[in-house]
């Protein structure tokens, strides 16, 4: 075999119904055609994720597709972390991972991103990726050090405990007398009583949120990962002294205006700007502005509140601003005050989704999402439908009896402290409210019925970002066509939007090539792995990252080109995983409102989406993809 | 000077500010009298001058002395048309109109 550099060659695979491991050697044309993170996860997902029966092409009841949804719960459905080759180099941003199983929320891919030093010590440990199979027995820490052997730990004790606690303890109990710490991954309460749309948090609360990697993890009895690498087990690179030339280089653009908004007020920056553009969703997609903006706005939380910057581990760029209650007035931050890494997503979910324009409201509402690991886009947008459809009268259908449940009687838009009692009460699945919630939107509004599907504001089963797709239409074909579901990060196609390129407000036939270029885009974003906020301080991104690619790999010939293909490949090998868990036509679409309802205010108010525009845009993507008009992607065209 | 007593074709527009530009320049907007055919250019320069304490950050100068919109930031009519900040077309600007300045990068 030809002498490897960036990669491992290898993964960790891990029964935890038998106890047993193994390393699984991953092939080089295999590595090389899906380059890492995402694109080499999908292909993992392939390997050691794929249906008994491959249901793609058959035509499946709703009874077939519930139960295909429910499976993603079983020991079958594996657990994957990836790193990628440009884990363990000094190139700012690179130290992440990708987290993939599939969803118990959708029923299809779950393709996660999170950061820092756990990435490190991943692929230290574990190879380019560590596959969890089965269900532990007992309650488990899985716990793989220098050596690269996993153990199966007791982890009874760990029960109920919150993410930080989990890391906090695990740290400690695994302690090397003070020279490197275990990195870890956990679940807090809500991956233990497998809310769908749980996350898996690692390095001090980043976590990876989307989907419900958190639920699988908790499915397996799983509730901590710890990890501690050989750092001479750091693979080679086939030309040190360019790439550390050429990552001076970019850390020094890092700093540039191209990262501006990123480093000074973080993507909380996005609450003004969306709202002043009609592009805030506010009281479940009701609305697109909100009248307390400015008071949840990064610029009014910069100026009145304590906030602190924070990085993951090697990056320049420090995006994550964290933000603590009370007024910066007040004073330096006293024992006890609440904090919270606060970004967009989850400031507009916990916020303007929810109606709640109290600064202090919000801050501890992703707090408290953060604690229980619970998605803060999902965790909102549950919330959300069901003020709305408390709204509507139609709570009481679920006979609302006990203390906890009688609580939210009266649920309506605003009322902060309703939403951190129902984030408790979801996170526990306590009373029958939390428990219709913690399955999410999708299953929540089916249960209710009474028309509440037509507000259950998700696609696939996953809940929407806070990116108004009526008012961004190149956006809007991305949220329907992803295969994760409503997902802002797995395409860009936004930033056409938010440009002088097309006209956001309206449709037209060029919008199925940029959002298909814009997935490809991401999909080697996500794959090599860079953090998506350094996407523009990238002369031409597509050249420079393929050069980057040589200098780790040694694989001289690989070409911009060639990362364009892989890119595009990732999106077939994406697509056919969903195929053959049942996907069909009418999966790619929007909820109801952002077809039906016309914007009601902003500069926007007026505007719609219609379905049949809508499936034009459809159509036209999968042509730039070469799809079938089905929108199927033939497996023979994919070439590994 | 206001709309009132500008002559026919001088008009007042408002320049909102987001994200450290409204920090920097310690307002959230800042209104300016241009000419209804001011290219862009000419209004970013307009805008220096009225608010010295973009230049810097959100605006930069180039050598001969012009303003222009700093890399990292982007332009906005109304809310609606992004525009390109270098360009030579001209809009023309009407009588209350809002330029937006803010950050180019969307991703959140
Ligand atoms: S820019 Fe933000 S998310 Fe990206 S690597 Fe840096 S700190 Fe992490």
């Amino acid at each position: 075999m030809d002498a490897l550099y960036g990669y491992r060659g290898f993964a960790t695979v891990v029964d935890l119904t038998t106890g047993e491991y193994r390393r699984d050697p991953i092939p080089q044309d295999a590595l090389r055609a899906t380059v890492g993170g995402i694109g080499l996860g999908t292909w993992m997902l392939h390997r050691y994720g794929s249906p008994i029966v491959d249901h793609d092409g058959e035509i499946l009841s709703d009874d077939n597709r519930k139960q295909l949804l429910d499976s993603a719960l079983s020991p079958d459905n594996p657990l994957i972390f990836v790193t990628s080759p440009l884990v363990g180099t000094r190139l700012t941003t690179s130290s992440k991972f990708a987290v993939m199983t599939r969803s118990p929320l959708t029923g299809f891919i779950a393709d996660g991103l999170s950061s820092s030093h756990l990435a490190v010590e991943l692929k230290r440990a574990c190879g380019d990726a560590l596959v969890i199979a089965g269900r532990s027995e007992h309650p488990a820490l899985l716990h793989i050090d220098t050596d690269g052997v996993p153990h199966i730990r007791n982890a009874g004790h760990l029960l109920g405990l919150s993410t930080l606690d989990t890391e906090a303890t695990v740290k400690q109990e695994l302690d090397d007398g003070g020279r490197r710490p275990v990195r870890v991954a956990c679940i807090g309460p809500a991956g233990e009583n497998l809310v769908r749309f749980a996350s898996i948090a690692n390095d001090g609360g980043r976590q990876a949120g989307r989907c419900g990697p958190g639920a699988v993890m908790g499915s397996k009895n799983l509730k901590a990962i710890a990890v501690r690498g050989n750092p001479d087990s750091d693979p080679p690179v086939a030309h040190p002294e360019d790439l550390r030339g050429y990552a001076r280089d970019l850390s020094r653009r890092s700093l540039g205006a191209a990262t501006a908004k990123y480093r000074e007020l973080g993507t909380i920056a996005n609450v003004s700007v969306f709202n002043r553009l009609g592009t805030l969703p506010t009281r479940n997609f009701q609305q697109s502005t909100f009248e307390d903006a400015e008071a949840v706005s990064g610029e009014a939380l910069h100026q009145t509140k304590t906030t602190r910057s924070a990085h993951c581990a090697n990056c320049t760029i420090g995006c994550e601003k964290i933000v603590t209650v009370g007024s910066k007035a007040q004073g330096t931050q006293k024992d006890g005050e609440v904090s919270a890494r606060l970004e967009y997503e989850s400031l507009f979910a916990l916020g303007p989704l929810v109606g709640v324009g109290d600064p202090d409201a919000v801050i501890r509402a992703v707090r408290r999402c953060d604690e229980l690991g619970l998605d803060t886009i999902s965790a909102g947008g549950v919330i959300a439908w069901a003020m709305e459809t408390a709204g509507r009268g139609l709570l009481p259908s679920l006979d609302l009896r006990d203390g906890a449940d009688l609580a939210h009687a009266g649920l309506n838009f605003g009322d902060g402290a309703a939403v951190i009692q129902l984030l408790e009460d979801i996170g526990y699945r306590r009373g029958v409210l939390g428990n219709l919630l913690a399955d999410g939107t999708r299953l929540a509004a089916e249960r209710v019925g009474g028309g509440s599907g037509a507000w259950a504001m998700q696609v696939k089963g996953l809940e929407m970002p806070g990116y108004e797709p009526r008012s961004l239409k190149t956006l809007a074909l991305g949220l329907a066509t992803t295969p994760r579901g409503a997902c802002h990060n797995r395409t860009s196609a936004y930033d056409a939007d938010f440009s002088p390129e097309v006209d956001r407000l309206a449709v037209d036939g060029r919008r199925g090539k940029i959002a298909a270029d814009s997935e490809d885009f991401a999909a080697a974003l996500d794959s090599l792995i860079w953090c998506k906020f350094l996407r523009r301080a990238f002369g031409d991104f597509w050249e420079e990252s393929a050069a980057v690619y040589r200098m780790v790999t040694g694989w001289d010939d690989f070409d911009a080109a060639e990362l364009r293909r892989a890119a595009a490949q990732i999106a077939d090998l994406k697509k056919r995983y969903n195929q053959r868990w049942g996907w069909r036509r009418s999966d790619d679409t929007l909820p109801d409102r952002a077809l039906n309802e016309p914007l009601a205010d902003g500069v926007a108010a007026g505007v719609g989406l219609t379905k049949e525009d809508l499936d034009r845009m459809i159509d036209d993507y999968y042509r730039a993809r070469g799809w079938t008009t089905g929108g199927r992607v033939e497996p023979a065209s994919i070439v590994l | 000077m206001n709309s009132l007593t500008a002559p026919r074709n001088l008009v007042v527009v408002t320049v909102e500010l987001f994200g450290m530009a409204r920090i920097h320049a310690g307002a959230s907007s800042v209104t300016l009298t241009v000419d209804t055919r001011s290219p862009v250019p000419a209004l970013v320069d307009a805008l220096a001058r009225e608010c010295p304490s973009l230049v810097g950050n959100a605006l930069h100068l180039a050598e001969d002395g012009a303003a222009a919109v700093a890399d990292g930031y982007a332009l906005n009519r109304n809310g609606l048309a992004f525009l390109s900040p270098d360009t030579d077309a001209v809009w023309p600007w009407q009588e209350g109109d809002s330029i937006l300045l803010l950050s180019n990068q969307a991703g959140g």
